[in-house]
């Protein structure tokens, strides 16, 4: 007992003590005071002194600092403030006056946090200078804001050591705009990913840290095989400011349009006048600013240029996200903290079922498995697939002097939770589907019409006129998180197979209240998809863009079942004709007519030669078009090596049906193919009557073959059609393929949609060569004996049947 | 059938149009690769042994006999070596000396348990001989003194005790029958314990690397790798040298990662760059002793109180010690040699530090590369009046060990370090630098940019010679410099 005792005593003990460092460390973060800043001070910054609104030392007058007048002393603070990047967030109540707050992303230590505390207090007119709070310059008492006489001398300047001026380091910008994570030894983790001060990573997931993800605290999904950086860009040493850079900054390389000879333009504000007049449009510099992506991609990426006028680079270089951003915001209900936060994660393996004994509110953390997950691809505005987050968000609106406005918070919170603490009794009725008495977050959902036509008549009684639910989804751009080039998506099939990531849907909901359907902004993007609903989740299809044939992926489904019927048609027609031939054969037993026959020389060793060449570049074009047709289903394939082999064995067929052209057009041989059109239905009927009767019977062929007319007429319709159409046309359209890769522009000749007609095209030919090459190889047993026709094909020389003259029968 | 010639002409004409455009055509890799694989040597297989050694052996230098009836010239060869000697191939001129000096663990001093003169009870346990105690200097000549079987048995039939003879109820038949080729059980017996325990000296040399995961060290790890498929051997000459032992040593008498592989191995141009300035294990051994801590700071001038012990913090024959686990390396310009040595009877710097040794080179040295270091810091006794460190008896009868008493440990040392003894000792700090060299990682494990480059980084530039981040100001070799 007594040792029990003693241990709990010391447990009091140290939680005691334990919670008092941890309220000394949090006082000590926003009201630190007078203490030494442990900051290597600017080296280069002259000390200058903090002026107020009049121009007066804030030493002697104790009043808020005015940056413009501060920073006006030396700096054009007028231009400044009016070319700036930043004035974006002035609409925002926590960034107030962020153009006016120089510390904010010039000092070594910023306290941000402070200066949204001081406006959130209504202390406005300190906001700027709370930003100070912890550098020992000013210090926050409970008689106000005191600055340190310690940290100015007596020409009311700063000391030099009190100027911690720098230029924006990651540290600065992360304060509002991301997890920014530059500390190697201690691992990653995203405390709250709804922090609204890491904005992108809370949009996109994007995370700016030279650590690899496999460092991380964080519970990610595969994290041993991640070892490469959040970010390669904060891996090889850049700074935010070396993309995000001044204008006007002459360091800075510039990347205007120069003419031709001209590699540089030397002509620029010197340093002195630079600083003076410091443009705060900060650059927003693409990959090419650095990159040349064609030095890097040339040896290795077919159809370079398509690709790259097609694909931002982001696509292939950001394949997936490790940090959870929001995939959905459900404003339209208050937490049983009596917050509106619910939020729903991208990312995350899903939770198992809430254990009954769970704390009725799930805090959203990334304790839980993080899955990462695959941006969307969207068409941005410059025409290309670039990777995006999609927000949705619903919330509740109402009808205010003939405008739509939000329904605050505060409104929403008093609508739920009258007293403030607990749900009004008419919600809990409504919504607690298990009865317990309390709302859990799965039943805190507007999911039908009455939930919802309640919180509106609640709204209502508020005087909140025509209170209803509108939704909208935010599609974000993904620029950061750039990983490591050997990890970028490399596999073609990523987007040239079936689980192609072009045109891919991305989850935006997984439930929707009651009669609505977000409203996709596309301010920003020129995708013109649509938002599905299937059983109650949301989903964005992107634009399914004809346009974008993604070989290997992209189908025209009609074709294909139209080519698979000719082909298995065909196939099946000739099997059961051949069945039939043998049984007939058994059955009457009837040798194969034995007339005179002569031997006969049929084709010159250039017409075999040109045969089998094609016979054989024709099976490999059909095969290896198969497999990139469909490379799913021929997975043991390399695709960039089928497309390769594709490749060469078509120019051998282009190059060796030019040989063979100009060789039956110089010799003549090419009338044998052209159909005499005189009786030419009479001899069609003839030859099929044969087939379809005569070779059952063992009778002789209707038309006899010398060298000058080997074909019958039948023989002469189909390879009309294949030579002269099916094969000049597969070469055509695949030499378009081919050629797109060298010249772009064929893939638009004919609209945008040029390439997948020719692709179709190209495909559906290959079907009827098919059908024809399994027709033409069924009908070559036909002969004296099975494999006649083969063999004369191989030796040229052929026992052709002769009348009883004894002369080669003509065909008339 | 005439016509068969024909036809198969035509075959062969069509296969060859469809086949050498393939081939000629077929995309090559960029650059030809860089093979490690084709440079490792490989082991003649060892003869099974078993059948041929016959006993009884009485004694350790039985078994030589026995080994040198068949392998005559081995003994000569094996004479030759510092496994044999603990001395020197040859002599250094070192700063200071006016003559030649031998250096060598016969007689040097370092700063973990100081000298071998007089502790060759203990000392000797690793010298591959027999007979070599402290009234009787080792018979260097004689070969049957050379112990084959502790570098050739199999570790788990052989063992060794004080001075190195074989340990009592060791079954020297069955030993003798198990020889084969050197194991990284073998090596890894005397040279994971050097200084007194496991992993306490290199940092890099530790007992997990009798069966190491591919993280701890990729060649051993990952691939199984034994020590002498980089120690090459060639008449029981051992390549690679211990620094620290030899104060200058040859390129070629070095293990170098370039044996084996390519010089400008990355894909990356710019990491290419990096080798004329960067050793390979810069970047490839980011840390050591992930596994067993190394020591890194050792205070004598502790030992002998009675206090709690434990092997990390506190013993008392030896004093107080700091262990580091994943040690990071320290960083320092080296051109393979050494720039000071401390020779036996040397004065001290009684100032500060006295360098046992200290890597050579600096960023106007173009042979020189940043190289990673551990560093062994000791407070070591030495001679008040004559200023020099001083090697205690230890180990040896009525040492340190024994009776706690350093006068009479020093006195008792004299007449085996040569080397006065005034009555009057402090302790003076000193430092040792070991490159470290293996526990070489997984390239996805090695160094990144940011690691040295940027405000995080592990590099101090400005220390190293450079006038700030290269990244930033450019490398050494650079016009621009």
């Amino acid at each position: 007992m007594q040792r029990k005792l003693v241990s709990l005593l010391i447990f009091t003990a140290l939680l005691a003590v334990m919670a008092a460092g941890v309220t000394l460390g949090v006082h000590q973060v926003l009201a630190e005071e007078g203490s030494t800043p442990e900051v290597t001070p600017s080296p280069m910054h002259p000390a200058y002194a903090l002026l107020d609104a009049d121009g007066i030392p804030v030493i002697h007058s104790g009043k808020p600092a005015d940056m413009l007048k501060t920073c006006g002393q030396c700096h054009d603070a007028e231009f400044i403030a009016t070319h700036a990047t930043h004035t974006k967030a002035e609409g925002i109540a926590r960034y107030e006056g962020m153009t006016e707050a120089c510390f904010l992303c010039h000092s070594t230590q910023p306290n941000g946090l402070a200066r949204q505390l001081a406006l959130a207090d209504g202390e406005k007119e300190w906001a700027n200078t709370a930003v100070l709070l912890g550098s020992g310059i000013v210090a926050k008492t409970d008689d106000g804001w005191v600055w340190n006489p310690d940290a100015f001398g007596p020409d009311g300047k700063l000391k030099p050591d009190y100027v911690n001026i720098t230029q924006p380091t990651n540290a600065n910008c992360a304060q509002c705009h991301g997890v920014v994570h530059t500390d190697l030894k201690t691992p990653l983790i995203i405390v709250d990913p709804l922090d609204p001060d890491n904005w992108e990573t809370l949009t996109t997931g994007q995370v700016v840290s030279p650590q690899r993800i496999s460092a991380s605290a964080m519970n990610i999904e595969g994290k041993a095989d991640l070892q490469y950086a959040w970010d390669v860009h904060a891996e090889r040493g850049l700074q935010c400011v070396d993309c995000h850079s001044s204008a006007n900054n002459p360091s800075a390389r510039r990347y205007a349009e120069l003419p031709d000879y001209l590699t540089y333009d030397p002509r620029h504000p010197s340093v002195g006048e630079y600083l003076e007049k410091p443009d705060h449009v900060l650059t927003q510099e693409n990959c090419q600013a650095c990159h040349d992506p064609e030095a890097s991609h040339k040896d290795w990426l077919p159809y370079l240029d398509l690709h790259m006028s097609k694909v931002a680079c982001e696509t292939c270089h950001v394949p997936k996200l490790y940090a959870p951003p929001v995939e959905t915001y459900d404003r339209t209900v208050v937490m049983p903290d009596g917050v509106v936060n619910k939020a729903v994660l991208r990312g995350m393996a899903p939770v198992e079922k809430t254990p009954p004994d769970a704390p009725e509110v799930e805090p959203i953390t990334v304790s839980q498995l993080i899955t990462g997950y695959q941006p969307v691809l969207l068409k941005n505005k410059d025409g290309k697939l670039a990777p995006y987050n999609m927000v949705t968000t619903y919330e509740w609106v109402y009808e205010k002097d003939g405008k739509t406005v939000l329904v605050s918070d505060e409104d929403l919170e008093k609508a739920w939770m009258p007293d403030g603490k607990t749900y009004a009794a008419d919600i809990v009725a409504a919504f607690d589907a298990n009865g317990d008495g309390k709302l859990s977050i799965d039943e805190l959902s507007l999911d039908t019409q009455d939930k919802v036509d309640l919180i509106a008549k609640r709204l209502s009684d508020l005087g909140l006129k025509n209170a209803h639910i509108v939704g909208n989804v935010v599609p974000y751009a993904i620029h950061h998180s750039v990983v490591q080039s050997d990890y970028a998506i490399q596999d073609c099939r990523a987007c040239h197979g079936p689980d192609s990531r072009v045109g891919k849907a991305i989850e935006l909901s997984p439930f929707a209240p009651a009669g609505v359907t977000p409203e996709v902004d596309t301010t920003d993007i020129a995708d013109h998809g649509q938002v599905v609903n299937e059983s109650g989740v949301l989903y964005y299809q992107p634009e399914q863009n004809e346009a974008l044939y993604v070989a290997g992926h992209s189908k025209v489904r009609w074709i294909d079942l139209l080519g698979i019927l000719a082909f298995v048609g065909t196939l099946l027609g000739v099997l059961a004709h051949g069945g039939a031939r043998v049984y007939f054969a058994k059955k009457l037993g009837y040798k194969h007519h034995h007339g005179p026959t002569k031997r006969e020389y049929l084709y010159t060793g250039a017409e075999r030669f040109w045969h089998w060449l094609q016979a054989v570049s024709i099976v490999g074009l059909l095969f290896t078009g198969l497999i990139i047709h469909n490379p799913d289903l021929f997975g043991g394939f390399s695709f960039r090596r089928v497309v390769f082999v594709h490749t060469v064995l078509g120019w051998i067929f282009a190059i060796n049906f030019i040989f063979a052209a100009y060789y039956h057009l110089s010799t003549g041989y090419i009338k044998q193919y052209l159909p005499k059109p005189q009786g030419l239905f009479n001899r069609v009927i003839l030859q099929a009557k044969f087939y379809a009767e005569g070779i059952f019977k063992g009778e002789p062929h209707p038309f006899k073959k010398t060298f000058w007319d080997k074909l019958n007429p039948m023989q002469r319709l189909a390879y009309f059609s294949l030579l002269f159409g099916m094969l000049p046309i597969q070469l055509i359209t695949g030499l378009w393929l081919w050629a797109a890769r060298i010249w772009p522009q064929l893939a638009t000749l004919f609209g945008d949609a040029t390439m997948t007609w020719v692709a179709a095209i190209h495909t559906l030919d290959a079907w009827m060569i098919g059908t024809f090459v399994v027709a033409h190889i069924y009908l070559t047993t036909t002969g004296e004996t099975p494999f006649a026709y083969i063999e004369a094909m191989i030796t040229g020389w052929e026992d052709v049947e002769v009348d009883e003259e004894g002369e080669a029968a003509k065909a008339a | 059938m005439k016509q068969k010639p024909t036809w198969l002409l035509g075959l062969v004409g069509i296969l060859l149009v469809v086949i050498v455009p393939l081939w000629v055509l077929w995309p090559k890799p960029n650059a030809p690769k860089d093979d490690p694989w084709a440079n490792l040597p490989e082991h003649a297989p060892h003869v099974d042994h078993s059948a041929i050694i016959q006993g009884p052996f009485e004694t350790g230098q039985d078994v030589t006999k026995t080994c040198l009836s068949c392998h005559p010239d081995a003994a000569d060869d094996y004479m030759h070596t510092s496994h044999w000697t603990w001395d020197s191939e040859k002599a250094f001129n070192i700063p200071g000396h006016d003559e030649p000096v031998h250096l060598g663990k016969m007689h040097s001093f370092n700063n973990f348990c100081i000298g071998t003169q007089g502790n060759q009870r203990v000392c000797m346990t690793c010298h591959t001989g027999y007979g070599w105690t402290e009234e009787a200097p080792a018979d260097l000549h004689n070969p049957d003194n050379i112990d084959c079987l502790v570098c050739h048995a199999d570790p788990a039939l052989y063992g060794r005790g004080p001075y190195g003879d074989p340990a009592e109820g060791v079954d020297l038949v069955a030993a003798a029958k198990s020889v084969r080729n050197p194991t990284r059980d073998n090596c890894l017996k005397c040279h994971a314990y050097g200084g007194g325990g496991d992993n306490v000296k290199h940092g890099d040399i530790s007992s997990a690397l009798y069966h190491p995961s591919p993280d701890l060290d990729v060649h051993m790890g990952r691939y199984d790798f034994q020590c002498t498929d980089c120690h090459r051997t060639d008449d029981h000459h051992i390549k690679g040298k211990l620094i620290n032992l030899n104060y200058t040593v040859e390129p070629d008498e070095q293990v170098q990662c370039t044996d084996c592989h390519s010089n400008a191995p990355h894909q990356d141009e710019r990491l290419n760059e990096h080798v004329q300035s960067v050793a390979c294990q810069a970047c490839h051994v980011p840390e050591v002793a992930e596994v067993v801590p190394t020591k890194i700071y050792w205070d004598w001038s502790t030992a002998g109180q009675d206090r709690p012990e434990n092997h990390f913090h506190y013993l008392k024959i030896k004093g107080s010690f700091v262990y580091e686990k994943n040690l990071i390396p320290t960083y320092a310009w080296f051109n393979g040699n050494e720039s000071e040595r401390y020779v036996e009877g040397d004065p001290i710097n009684e100032n500060g530090i006295t360098y046992i040794n200290k890597p050579a080179g600096s960023i106007d040295d173009p042979t020189a590369k940043i190289f990673p270091f551990k560093i062994h810091r000791t407070m070591q006794p030495y001679d008040k009046v004559y200023g020099y460190l001083l090697a205690p008896l230890t180990a040896g009868k009525d040492g340190f060990w024994t009776n706690f008493d350093w006068d009479q440990a020093f006195r008792l040392a004299e007449p085996h370090t040569h080397l006065k003894y005034s009555g009057e000792y402090g302790f003076t700090q000193t430092w040792m630098y070991w490159p470290l060299t293996h526990m070489v990682k997984p390239k996805e494990q090695a160094l990144q940019c940011a690691d040295c480059h940027g405000p995080d980084g592990r590099l101090d530039w400005q220390a190293l010679g450079y006038p700030g981040d290269p990244m930033e100001w450019g490398g050494r070799f650079d016009n621009n410099q």
